[in-house]
């Protein structure tokens, strides 16, 4: 029982004991459910398995090379029903390519971060769709920049959980920076 | 009493009067680390990428149901980084509060020691061995250093709680 007791409080969680004699016992369990479980989209970036949490995707679809248009410097937007939406190259990123994916060798993922802004992520594929259990990566590590957190998945691996908000800010950060340097350089 | 209080975090001093000590290699060298910080030692398996994090830190592994980051220990203590094999092994390490995975070449075996063993550690001109090393062992003519862990992961973030 004091296993039980450890691992809810270790989770964040309360457990409660109402006991009545020759009645039987309640035991209440209060688990937040944010840090429990998450609904999301498996997807593949430069041979790694990510996950991203179905609450921030919009829509999928597979961009075309005409919707595709570069936007100043190294960035990339695509035409999406009249609107011009940022794409992100979730793989570069991340730093996992150095490079720059194919939109049309891609799938696009419209998702909506802080704010109400969208953004287009680049991904390699989509695998499917999965109810997956949040593992923290703080507990035994640190926080990783764009990681949310880390799951695994049913063959044993671990997949990391992408924090969308944060690759979103970081791809915006990047650009200002670029054409800070055009700027200053006349 | 829980783990962690019966476990509190060790001091240098207090390594060299540790009486058991788990012997391992790394390339050419020899090192050993107080046996009641090791959880478990493993084979390795092949680690999850963690974006934009430093070279030593190969990527995380899946333990039973907990994520455990893998350090390699040659990179970490400045030697070129390991090309792990199945025959490399993870020795599961106890840091404070947090589980971490070291991958070294071998676990060769485990040493019993008293304080006089324990000779101090020669001055070279080494960032490692300022860093890390807390000791040199003299056993069977070979040299192992008694390395502390607590400064294995980047010290940065640590303190954040």
């Amino acid at each position: 029982m004091d296993v039980v007791r450890r691992s809810i409080q270790a989770l964040g969680g309360r457990i409660s004991i109402r006991s009545k004699p020759r009645q039987g016992s309640t035991f209440t369990m209060s688990l937040p459910l944010t840090l429990a479980v998450l609904d999301g989209m498996v997807v593949t970036v430069a041979g790694e398995t990510l996950v991203v949490p179905l609450t921030a995707i919009i829509e999928t679809l597979q961009p075309k090379a005409d919707a595709v248009h570069g936007f100043g410097g190294n960035s990339r937007v695509i035409a999406i029903r009249y609107q011009f939406i940022p794409l992100i190259d979730v793989g570069h990123e991340l730093d996992y390519r150095s490079g720059f994916a194919d939109p049309c060798k891609s799938v696009a993922l419209l998702v909506e971060s802080e704010g109400h802004v969208r953004s287009a992520l680049l991904v390699d594929a989509i695998l499917g769709q999965r109810r997956v259990v949040i593992k923290s990566l703080e507990t035994n590590y640190q926080h990783v920049p764009g990681i949310a957190a880390a799951t695994i998945l049913g063959d044993g691996r671990v997949a990391l959980i992408l924090d969308v908000d944060a690759v979103v800010a970081g791809s915006r950060v990047a650009a200002t920076g670029f054409e800070q340097l055009c700027a200053a350089a006349g | 009493m829980t783990e962690t209080e019966s476990n509190p975090d060790q001091r240098p001093t207090d390594l060299a009067r540790a009486c058991e000590l788990i012997a391992f290699r790394m390339g050419t060298q020899e090192f050993c680390v107080d046996i009641m910080s090791v959880r478990e030692i493993r084979g390795w398996t092949k680690a999850t990428a963690l974006p934009k994090s430093p070279s030593f830190v190969r990527g995380v592994v899946n333990l039973r149901g907990t994520v455990l980051p893998i350090v390699d220990l040659s990179a970490r203590l400045g030697f070129p980084a390991a090309e792990p094999t199945a025959r490399h092994v993870i020795i599961l390490a106890k840091i404070g509060a947090q589980t971490i995975g070291l991958l070294v070449d071998a676990v060769s075996d485990i040493l019993t020691v008293t304080d006089d063993l324990v000779h101090p550690t020669p001055d070279v001109a080494s960032d490692m061995a300022k860093t890390f090393v807390r000791g040199v062992l003299a056993v069977d003519q070979r040299m192992i250093s008694l390395i502390a862990l607590d400064q294995v992961l980047p010290v940065c973030e640590q303190d954040a709680a």
